[in-house]
């Protein structure tokens, strides 16, 4: 019968020999960068095949199981079993019972001076020495620490093995929480940018509002509107002679807008509305309601009779454009007109 | 072919176009070609094919809310000055100062840290970006896992953290559609899901970035998150901690000069206890520009593009980490650059910076990292 000593020495040969056939494998990467052997029982190259279709079918339990048995008669053949291989064996067991996560069998790599690779699990780590580099990996430094540590070395490829396969269950789960992340992020973005533009002090109330809500919450669709200020004309006719318009500042005391739709491009809302019109009416005292960027308010005021209407700057501009457009359109059919009459002649 | 491992890139305050990153990523090529490992590469884009260089920009949103604040206030240009009343004026007035410097600056910071739906937004376009490279890059290529850093700088450090934390603390999967995407996968994945994964795919127990390196962290003065630097999940893991890391690496890049990084200083050493191996503070004093706080005068000393090269391009090997190491030690890398050799040289640049080091505790206000930053240019410019 073999003692371990020999047959520690039988694993750093047949790791050597194996790494001359080992070319034509592609390439994995262990712990401290070095190149896996590919002859390893517990080499992704060694497992793939068995492994890969149960990942294909998302029976991803049945992978992990895979790998603890393959971990077990790994380190059945080496006839070691100290305390870390139990340690991580007892990891490896509550990963397939899903009571710890794949972290704990994630590499992670210092430069130096410590120069290392470790895992650390919840109840110890376990340090990797990488030594002096070597490009290969299967010759030299690799050889001898296979060599020296075969238990050691059946635990860092059993770590990777899981570390890959798990991976795989994440990627599923990746896909619905970037469609959370993405939706919040738009959503977020067009109530700021393409919705009802904040003042400062607006945008300061609504974060405190409606943003205090945890993320993967939905955007809020409502926006609070607060002492708004804005430019529009405040017309009046009791009659045709007296009708007259004039230049007004509307403040919009309180108020609250809805979105309409996921763009944060539509929506409607209805504020209270105070009025200063330029010509000495003194205040006037109403109700808005808006949709989209146009807001056209009525209001009363103390010592006039009849109502006068506010119309914000971006109607009166629209309302302006559409005059303007009129007006250019009245003058080219004037124009063809009158050159249809000349021709005439 | 995809490349081997991704390095998102956040940026600091000020105007960033799409290509800021472009100086950075030169200054790790540069670098990168120095070492055996990369002679055979493209030698004109040596880490083409080993990092995957992602460059996150957020300061679009500051921008074009700063724009709308001034469309807001252009509406009542048509009126005549006269006809305004006093409090519209101020805000009008106020508008004409939106193009300033300063206001940007301090437009950026006070935008990001008092306004909170610009928060969100700010922080789900970097959480948005970071998610969807990884989904689309996967965890790993032929059996081989794929590696993710993060690199902030300045601001970008504050945004980078508090982004880190709520990616990883986030219940995403609970998320009313996120539900309804899970149902249609198969029902061994459903029953699973709680016990291996949890409501988040980025918690820390299930992902890890290898490394995160915070360039002039300015995260303790302005961070937002409900936990702050010291006891966030932006930390390496240590003995225990494994629930609680995002991190395999923290690297806090902390230059002598920088009075940046100084305002409520972040010190590795006050932050977590010593067996948390995986924290790295190394001691900076190089001097090849005026303005030491540039991203690319850092990347350029082996204390910093070594950890970077060494966790992220493979062909950096472990041999040219040691010998990044080795050249600050043996005097490869010298301290001072070329038009600094002349000691009194020196001397002029470093009075410049140690005067814009914050003297007291009561410096350490939004107010005077945003009078920082404007001397720095003011500095850079002269």
């Amino acid at each position: 019968m073999m003692n371990a000593t020999s047959l520690k020495l039988a694993t750093a040969l047949f790791v050597i020999a194996v790494s001359a056939s080992a070319g034509a494998a592609k390439k994995q990467i262990i712990w401290c960068k070095w190149n896996a052997d590919p002859a390893h029982p517990l080499s992704w190259a060694a497992v793939r095949n068995e492994l890969q279709p149960l990942l294909a079918n998302r029976n991803y339990r049945g992978a992990y199981q895979l790998i603890l048995a393959k971990y077990r008669h790994a380190q059945a053949a080496i006839q070691v079993n100290s305390e870390i291989a139990s340690s991580f064996e007892a990891e490896l067991q509550d990963f397939v019972e899903g009571t710890t996560g794949r972290t704990s069998f994630q590499f992670i790599d210092s430069g130096p001076p410590k120069n290392e690779s470790r895992l650390s699990f919840k109840t110890r780590t376990i340090d990797f020495f990488c030594g002096q580099d070597t490009k290969l990996g299967l010759d030299g430094v690799y050889a001898t620490f296979a060599g020296k540590l075969p238990e050691h070395t059946n635990i860092g490829y059993a770590a990777s093995l899981i570390f890959l396969a798990s991976g795989e269950q994440l990627e599923d789960m990746l896909g619905p929480a970037g469609d959370v992340i993405d939706s919040r992020a738009t959503g977020y973005r067009g109530l700021l940018l393409d919705g009802l533009p904040m003042w400062p002090w607006e945008l300061y109330l609504n974060g405190k509002l409606f943003g205090m809500r945890s993320l993967e919450s939905p955007v809020p669709k409502y926006q609070l509107v607060f002492f708004r200020p804005s430019a529009g004309m405040e017309a009046r006719w009791p009659s045709q002679e007296e009708a007259r318009a004039e230049a007004s500042i509307g403040v919009e005391p309180i108020g609250l807008v809805r979105y309409v739709g996921s763009d944060y491009k539509n929506w409607w809302g209805v504020s209270a509305l105070v009025t200063l019109g330029t010509a000495d009416h003194g205040a006037g005292l109403g109700v808005l309601g808006r949709y989209n960027n146009y807001a056209v308010g009525v209001t009363k005021r103390k010592d006039t009779e009849g109502a006068f209407i506010f119309f914000s700057y971006d109607f009166y501009d629209l309302v302006n454009k559409r005059e303007k457009r009129n007006r250019a359109a009245d003058e080219l059919l004037g124009g063809l007109r009158k050159k249809f009459e000349e021709r005439k002649k | 072919m995809p490349k081997s491992n991704v390095l998102f890139l956040i940026h600091g305050v000020g105007n960033h176009s799409d290509g800021w990153a472009f100086d950075a990523i030169k200054t790790l090529g540069v670098a990168a070609k120095s070492f055996p490992g990369f002679v055979n590469v493209n030698q004109d884009d040596p880490l083409g094919d080993e990092i995957d260089f992602v460059p996150i920009t957020y300061n679009e949103i500051f921008d074009a809310l700063l724009e709308r604040f001034k469309d807001l206030a252009a509406q009542f240009e048509p009126l005549d000055e006269a006809q305004l009343h006093s409090p519209v004026k101020k805000i009008k007035k106020l508008s004409e100062e939106f193009d300033k410097e300063t206001v940007r600056y301090l437009g950026d910071v006070i935008l990001y840290r008092g306004f909170r739906l610009v928060r969100n937004a700010v922080l789900l376009k970097v959480m948005a970006t970071i998610a969807r490279k990884i989904q689309s890059t996967g965890l790993s290529h032929d059996g081989t896992p794929v590696k993710y850093g993060v690199l902030g700088h300045s601001l970008g450090t504050t945004v980078a953290h508090d982004a880190l934390h709520l990616l990883a603390t986030t219940p995403w999967l609970q998320a009313d559609a996120a539900l309804a995407k899970l149902k249609q996968l198969t029902p061994e994945l459903g029953q699973s899901l709680a016990g291996v994964v949890g409501d988040n795919p980025f918690s820390p127990r299930n992902f890890m970035f290898d490394a995160v390196f915070m360039v002039s962290n300015t995260s303790r003065l302005l961070f937002t998150t409900d936990e702050d630097p010291y006891h966030s999940t932006v930390r390496p893991v240590g003995p225990g901690d494994l629930k609680q890391a995002v991190c395999g690496n923290f690297y806090n890049f902390d230059h002598r000069l920088d009075p940046v990084s100084k305002l409520r200083k972040f010190r590795i050493h006050d932050a977590w206890r010593p067996d948390v191996t995986g924290a790295h503070e190394p001691t900076l004093e190089h001097l090849y520009e005026p303005n030491v706080h540039n991203l690319s005068h850092y990347l350029m000393h082996p204390y910093v593009y070594g950890p970077i090269l060494g966790h992220l391009a493979p062909s950096f090997s472990r041999a040219d980490w040691q010998e990044a190491w080795n050249r600050v030690d043996n005097g490869a890398f010298s301290r001072w650059g070329p038009e600094y050799l002349e000691e009194s040289l020196r001397k002029k640049a470093e009075t410049a910076m140690t005067k814009l080091l914050p003297k007291s505790s009561s410096d350490e206000t939004i107010r005077q990292l945003v009078g920082i930053l404007e001397s720095l240019k003011s500095l850079e410019k002269s």
